[in-house]
């Protein structure tokens, strides 16, 4: 399988008024065509960051220091992600890698409507599709016979066609801007809208939402989280991006409506042949959905390694920590002994040392190595 | 063991009101018949999805909601209640009813027996970041309870917060500070301090660790089990992850749109639910074994609004195993084997 994403030497760090704050320190990580990389840690531990950083979205006061992030957008050369230039990025955030959020209340925005904000992303990335559709739908009003009435209307839909034309071959053709701006002439653009529209609801159907037709002429609150979340994976998929990143998409719902949201993502990574960076705390949803698992601490990766490898045979002492603290039937979850690391002043050598049960001497000094103990299954940790 | 909380047929109707006169039209069936029994230091387990009335449930035990019916009695004689029921069934003498219900049914409590109540009584919210006041420090949260009840001195009060925010796994140091100065798990340590601070018996948990880390999760599940052991607590624990009631519980209630479905012991239900409900909760839990993979059975749809419950079963139109019956009648919690309920015509197994 080839890489779909390759991160090497990622640096990103926050420049606060109480100090530097080393968020992702030196990651090498590389996702694969259609599979599902989960990204696990505590609060804190920089797995946020990472994926912000493959969007580019960091916030000020941070900044990616070093590192690159290689995107094989096409069957071409992989790009650079930090190296394009802003216009090219947002071109492919939403498009080509696209994002859902922790809370889907706080991702959609309250006074539009569902369909609204989905039509949104579609008109933003997919005019050009949109505008081709048209064309041929206003083709066919062209090919009528020509009665009284249509004798009226055949100028206008000429107009029309020749308007779309040119924005099918160019999204971004000056001819519809400058109709955008003319009062007069902005109705010839409600067959944009109305198109996007369809599009949108046929995204709605795709996740599932029964009733779509109800939904997508409803704002946020009138819907419970569940459909909420599914209402932000639609927008998230309207384009039909290679990769997908989603942040604890299922922390803020219930197990059931989780469980329905994890199989709908399941099902629409095998459909669409997608990847999904699939961010948690929880090894138990980890577990659930994805195909291979990185162990991040406090901007470091402890393990990478294939899902049964990595709950078979647990090799970092910080996995260990966190597969115990998951409750099972029968068993008492077992805590982490003392707290997350000051992210300012990070302990020297491995940085979960202050914490391990299995610390040597070695370990508050020297930074660990990584070490790959069988194929595809790696680990930082001097006791490997 | 003692009982220390018993409901009898507790309802809580919220009212739906239309038009310009805010004439009712209906209600939300939040708390729909439920007659609970909570045993002195028993860890009970409330389990179900949202918006099935288990905080409902939890704020009304605690008489921060005013039930439309029912009673509850919280550490009352079972002479007491029996006569009650019997007053109650005869409709015999009226006064004696009002007399008996002022002094011992905490549903119709009000003024200051309610406040002398609630002392012995506390609750611990599910969110920590927004059931902390940002302007106040830690001594005064934690000690703001003594206050309100007038239980103590100034001194005295400083001496408890101290005594009690060590018990709870912070610092003395730490008192001075204010909530945004502390991570998640540090918050959730500071509202249980809170709650424990007047010595009650009895606390209600709603969800304290859906917002927290897995392994914050396990620490504040430590501490609890800590707490309820030396100071002789009994919990009322809501959550919706039946695994971790399962860890921790030593009973368990799955309720759904207002009733109980299943009651029980925690492993017993956990490993073998006679309710498809409870069924399809310990099924879409998840689990960390990536091996488990395809064998889930997924609840389809949503819950139902309360508001407009369905007929017969409330469970039937998301059951498998539904049939004509459950269309139709309601089924009522009855045992099923040793210390078992189910409310359902076809238990499994």
């Amino acid at each position: 399988m080839n890489e779909l994403i390759k991160i090497t030497g990622l640096v990103v760090r926050f420049y606060t008024y109480d100090g530097v704050v080393q968020a992702v320190d030196n990651i090498d990580l590389d996702i694969k065509q259609a599979e599902t990389f989960g990204l696990v840690g505590e609060t804190g531990c920089g797995k946020t960051v990472t994926a912000l950083s493959i969007l580019r979205l960091i916030p000020s006061p941070g900044k990616i220091e070093a590192g690159s992030i290689y995107f094989a957008v096409n069957k071409g050369q992989p790009l650079d992600l930090l190296a394009l230039s802003e216009e090219r990025v947002r071109q492919i955030r939403g498009s080509r890698i696209s994002m859902i959020f922790q809370e889907p209340s706080a991702a959609l925005n309250p006074v539009f409507t569902i369909g609204d904000q989905i039509s949104e992303v579609i008109l933003l990335h997919r005019q050009a599709e949109v505008a081709e559709k048209i064309t041929k739908a206003v083709d066919k009003l062209l090919a009528q016979p020509r009665g009284f009435i249509n004798i009226v209307r055949w100028p206008l839909w000429r107009m029309e066609k020749s308007l779309y034309q040119k924005t099918s071959q160019n999204p971004r053709a000056w001819q519809l801007r400058v109709v955008h701006r003319i009062p007069l002439l902005r109705r010839l653009l409600s067959r944009i809208k109305d198109e996007a529209g369809k599009m949108a609801l046929g995204v709605l159907k795709d996740v599932e939402i029964p009733d779509a037709e109800r939904i997508f002429k409803q704002h946020p609150h009138q819907l419970s989280g569940g459909m909420k979340q599914r209402a932000v994976i639609a927008m998230a998929l309207a384009c039909s991006p290679k990769l997908l990143i989603a942040d604890e998409p299922t922390t803020s719902l219930d197990v059931t409506i989780q469980a329905q949201i994890l199989e709908l993502l399941n099902r629409l990574k095998v459909d669409r042949e997608a990847s999904i960076l699939y961010i948690t705390h929880d090894l138990a949803v980890a577990a659930e959905i994805c195909d291979r698992i990185g162990v991040m601490y406090a901007g470091s990766l402890c393990e990478v390694g294939g899902v049964n490898d990595m709950y078979a045979n647990p090799l970092h002492p910080y996995t260990h920590a966190l597969l115990d603290a998951v409750p099972k039937p029968g068993v008492e979850p077992r805590a982490i002994g003392g707290f997350l690391p000051d992210p300012i002043n990070l302990p020297s050598g491995c940085k979960f040392h202050p914490r391990c049960p299995r610390v040597m001497e070695r370990c508050r000094e020297q930074v660990p190595a990584m070490r790959e103990v069988a194929a595809g299954h790696s680990v930082w940790c001097h006791l490997y | 063991m003692d009982i220390l909380i018993e409901t009898r047929n507790l309802r809580v109707l919220f009212p739906i009101l239309k038009g310009i006169l805010r004439r009712p039209a209906g209600a939300v069936r939040a708390v729909d018949g439920i007659n609970l029994v909570i045993r002195k230091g028993q860890w009970l387990g409330l389990v179900g999805e949202s918006g099935c009335g288990k905080t409902t449930l939890g704020k009304t035990l605690l008489r921060l909601l005013r039930p439309t019916s029912g009673h509850i009695y919280f550490n009352v004689s079972t002479e007491i209640k029996s006569e009650i029921d019997s007053l109650e069934a005869t409709k015999s003498n009226h006064a004696r009813l009002q007399a008996l219900r002022q002094e011992c049914d905490l549903a119709i409590f009000s003024g200051r027996r309610l406040k002398t109540a609630r002392r012995k009584m506390h609750l611990v919210h599910q969110d920590p970041y927004t059931s902390l006041d940002p302007r106040m420090r830690i001594q005064e949260i934690v000690g703001e309870p003594l206050v309100v009840h007038k239980l103590m001195g100034r001194e005295q009060i400083r001496e408890r917060v101290a005594d009690i925010i060590k018990k709870v796994g912070l610092s003395e140091a730490q008192l001075r500070r204010y909530p945004h100065e502390f991570s998640g798990g540090q918050r959730q340590r500071i509202a249980i301090a809170r709650a424990l601070a007047t010595n009650p018996d009895f606390i209600v948990f709603d969800e304290p660790t859906s917002s927290l880390d897995v392994s914050v999760q396990a620490q504040i599940l430590n501490l609890l089990k800590e707490l309820k052991r030396e100071w002789d607590l009994t919990y009322l624990y809501i959550t919706h992850n039946l695994t971790v009631a399962e860890s921790v519980c030593d009973n368990l209630a799955v309720m759904y749109l207002g009733k109980f479905v299943e009651v029980g012991n925690p492993t017993e239900i956990f490993h073998t639910p006679k309710h498809p409900y409870s069924q399809a909760l310990v099924l879409s839990t998840p689990k960390p074994d990536p091996k488990r993979k395809r064998e889930r059975i997924i609840l389809p749809g949503e819950v139902p609004s309360p508001a407009n419950p369905p007929a017969g079963c409330r469970f039937h139109p998301r059951c498998t195993w539904a049939t004509e019956e459950c269309q139709q009648l309601e089924p009522v919690l009855e045992p099923a084997g040793d210390s078992r309920l189910v409310a359902c015509w076809h238990p499994l197994n």
